[in-house]
């Protein structure tokens, strides 16, 4: 079987720049989950609510996932 | 509290968009012997955009696979399965993100009636908060207006607050019952006004 050696590094350079892509947007996504942990914790503290811990837990949470993405993809994509 | 309330049950709902006397909700500013009489959000009909919103990001990657297999394009020749998984996760994670992102402006995008002033929370975006408050005693004119379709089938619309305080008018906006907001906030006026100077009641 006969590899086109055009076709392997295009679709090398397919997987580069959409990695590069995706940990850019991740990086963006992870700022934007650090802001809006500080929204609501501000929020929050502005506006008391019997939801308010749930929230805080759930940007927590967010902010978790986005940190735990950006690390898989770096590492493994 | 005036004899004009709408409510005299308190609202447990923490989800709630009309909501009188709610349970467990304060402000920093609040006063002693200052009370809510009412909070509002915006009619969750105003929520139906970004759910269909929603629902159309959460298919698309199904549609854009089904698409790309009918135009011949392998994406599996490209990438392996397990990349394609990861790229279907962080679609996911960034949907899930706008969705609370989403919830969140509504749900802190607060007005609220108090026994001494009405408060506007405003939380227009990312980095853009605001507050803004008018004593009752400042305000002048209270005016609900219900337009559309929308507005008519579901009973939300605006309610203009005229004051003499520094921010000239106030608008609630796309809220439940608007013609029991107005009457409610006119019923502490008038409360407020019967009360001595200074009197927090």
């Amino acid at each position: 079987m006969v590899i086109d050696g055009n076709i392997l590094f295009s679709g090398l350079s397919l997987v580069i720049a959409i990695k590069a892509i995706l940990v850019l947007l991740l990086v963006f996504n992870l700022v934007f989950s650090l802001i809006v942990f500080r929204q609501v914790q501000l929020m929050g503290k502005r506006l008391p609510t019997p939801l308010g811990p749930f929230l805080r837990f759930v940007s927590t949470v967010y902010i978790g996932l986005a940190t735990a993405l950006l690390l898989l993809v770096i590492g493994v994509f | 509290m005036g004899e004009n309330t709408i409510q005299q049950k308190r609202t447990r709902n923490p989800f709630a968009m009309f909501a009188p006397l709610p349970v467990g909700v304060s402000f920093d500013e609040q006063d002693e012997g200052e009370n809510i009489v009412l909070l509002l959000r915006a009619h969750i009909v105003t929520l139906v955009p970004a759910l269909l919103e929603f629902i159309v990001l959460l298919v698309l990657p199904l549609v854009a696979i089904l698409v790309a297999r009918a135009i011949g394009f392998n994406l599996a020749s490209l990438l392996a399965a397990s990349q394609i998984g990861i790229l279907l996760l962080c679609w996911y994670v960034f949907l899930v993100g706008l969705v609370f992102y989403r919830f969140i402006f509504w749900y802190f995008n607060v007005y609220l009636l108090t026994n001494e002033r009405v408060i506007d929370f405003d939380f227009r975006g990312i980095l853009h908060k605001e507050t803004s408050y008018a004593n009752l005693s400042q305000i002048q004119d209270v005016s609900p207006r219900i337009i559309g379709f929308f507005g008519t089938f579901f009973h939300f619309g605006n309610v203009f607050i005229q004051t003499a305080g520094e921010k000239p008018e106030f608008e609630f906006i796309n809220v439940a019952r608007p013609d029991d907001v107005a009457r409610a906030i006119l019923g502490e006026v008038r409360d407020e006004e019967s009360e001595a100077p200074g009197e927090i009641a």
